[in-house]
């Protein structure tokens, strides 16, 4: 899915007085690219992802994906969503739970595997009958990412889904994100502040810095995948991403006068 | 080594192979014999205080002189309890229906909720001895005005805890439905409704008990059966033996009840870790 961010910014209503979170942000993203937005808390990374998931209404600008609103690519089921918390129904079994965006909002569907094909897919076949309360949160996730994959949406808007997990964990499971990508093609939002997993994951990264929310610069990536970090080509990414992070705080932490 | 034994066999695997704590029968029987023996030094001292202080039994009877006089008429105290309990969960189930509908109504409906709740702390305020005597002289000594009286003093705290339960929906799960764009409907069936039964639950441990008080005092006011009429007219005739009894079938009952509601949660709750 084609998506074009045209001017957005967001401005929440503060107690006192408005407060931006999103300066004026532009970016064109081919169908199928990987985009890590990459930057500190408060950098209005979430609030952009938030704003075309059409969960916030923007201030000024524009999105357009695949030139449709927001609005009614969500209501088509054509924006699979995924955060930090796997937001999985307790009470349902993990089937069910993968069967969950099937259910719901039935007139829209497409082809995608179906959930048995994706708990095969996921390695979790053996817990199609569990509930999620006994599962490990690195397992919980997992059911999650299958939910995502269950409506074949073409774009993944992704807040930081791992963030919560340990490091070996999260590592595998970026692995298999990867893997999906490749097999499906959507195109892919990922929000993060960890800089090694922008670049094993992402085509550019999107560096942003804070208050109010901007882009500072774009990295492009071409390197096949998986990278390892420790190639010199890879090293260099690392080392521009960190130079552009750190410009915007050369003047808050500077001396004391 | 035996310790280690006793605490592979407290372990069970359940249908996912996943491994589960069961419920220690050691621990049921301890909690047994706990409240037996809790319970049993309460009257032993109760008994020996009536004996040797020797109180009439028209002031406080024994405990012995209770169990005589119950087990005497057990008949009548069986009937008079089944009577008094098929009117207690008549008004439970009303109050519970009454009470789930109206907290779904305004969850859907939200500008009814201030006016709705209103009401309902108005109804909640009235004092149901004022109320009871009432009800009685429109619709007569039958179980129908117990039933309504029983409703009216459980309905209030299934509202407020499943209207509570209905909006303690995660935000996570929210925002995952709102992006798969499920309508209120599917947002009410496949969230809010499951999020409200733990409360729901919460509700029924307080209210089950009290509906057997909602019960008695409505046929305190006025009726043909029931264990309230046979503590009325034990309490008329100075009978004190016979009060108690009664009170102790209303007590017995209520903590069958309150047993009742944990055994069900702990089925239907199985997820709620």
């Amino acid at each position: 899915m084609k998506v074009i961010l045209h001017n957005i910014s967001k401005t929440f209503n503060g107690r006192e007085a408005p407060l931006p979170a999103l300066a004026p942000v532009t970016l064109h993203i081919k169908p199928g690219e990987f985009i890590c937005f990459l930057g500190p808390s408060g950098c209005g990374k979430s609030t952009l992802l938030r704003l075309i998931a059409d969960q916030i209404e923007p201030t000024t600008g524009q999105i357009v994906l695949d030139g449709d609103t927001p609005t009614s690519t969500r209501q088509q089921k054509a924006i699979a969503w995924m955060a930090q918390n796997p937001a999985l129904l307790p009470w349902q079994t993990v089937l069910e739970n993968v069967r969950l965006p099937l259910q719901i909002n039935r007139q829209h569907q497409r082809p995608a595997p179906t959930p048995h094909e994706l708990l095969d897919m996921m390695g979790l076949m053996d817990f199609a009958s569990a509930y999620p309360g006994t599962l490990s949160g690195g397992m919980q996730q997992r059911v999650a990412l299958a939910r995502t994959l269950t409506t074949g949406a073409p774009l993944w808007l992704m807040d930081e889904p791992f963030a919560a997990l340990d490091a070996l964990t999260r590592e595998t499971l970026t692995g298999e994100v990867l893997h999906l990508w490749k097999k499906f093609h959507p195109t892919v939002l990922w929000v993060t502040h960890d800089i090694t997993e922008a670049v094993h994951l992402a085509d550019r990264i999107v560096v942003m810095t804070a208050r109010p929310g901007h882009i500072r610069g774009i990295v492009t990536l071409s390197q096949p995948r998986p990278r390892d970090e420790t190639t010199m080509e890879i090293a260099q990414k690392i080392r521009e991403v960190r130079h552009l992070l750190r410009n915007r705080e050369q003047p808050v932490t500077g001396e004391p006068t | 080594m035996s310790e280690k034994n006793l605490e592979i066999q407290s372990f069970a695997y359940d249908h996912n192979g996943k491994r589960e704590l069961l419920p220690h029968h050691s621990g049921v029987m301890r909690d047994a014999i706990s409240v037996l023996s809790i319970v049993g030094i309460v009257v032993l001292v109760w008994e020996i205080i009536v004996r040797v202080q020797e109180i009439p039994s028209y002031i406080l009877p024994a405990p012995s002189a209770i169990a005589q006089t119950l087990t005497g008429r057990a008949g009548d105290y069986i009937t008079a309890t089944l009577v008094t309990l098929g009117e207690a969960l008549g008004g439970l189930v009303l109050g519970l229906a009454i009470g789930i509908a109206v907290a779904t109504l305004i969850t859907f409906w939200t500008h009814l909720e201030r006016g709705v709740l209103a009401l309902a702390i108005l109804l909640k305020a009235t004092p149901m001895v004022a109320i009871a005597p009432l009800l009685i002289i429109w619709l007569g000594f039958g179980p129908l005005p117990k039933v309504i009286i029983t409703a009216i003093m459980t309905f209030f705290p299934v509202l407020i805890n499943v209207h509570a339960g209905l909006h303690a929906v995660e935000g996570a799960q929210l925002s995952l439905l709102h992006s798969l764009n499920a309508s209120r409907w599917e947002v009410f069936r496949y969230a809010r409704w499951p999020s409200a039964q733990p409360y729901l639950f919460t509700a029924l441990k307080v209210v089950a008990p009290l509906s057997l008080i909602g019960a008695v005092v409505a046929e305190w006011a006025g009726a043909s059966s029931g264990l309230g009429r046979t503590m009325w007219l034990a309490y008329a005739n100075l009978n004190l033996p016979a009060l108690f009894a009664a009170v102790f079938c209303s007590a017995g009952m209520g903590i069958t009840l309150y047993i009742a509601v944990l055994v069900l949660e702990k089925r239907l709750i199985f997820w709620n870790t």
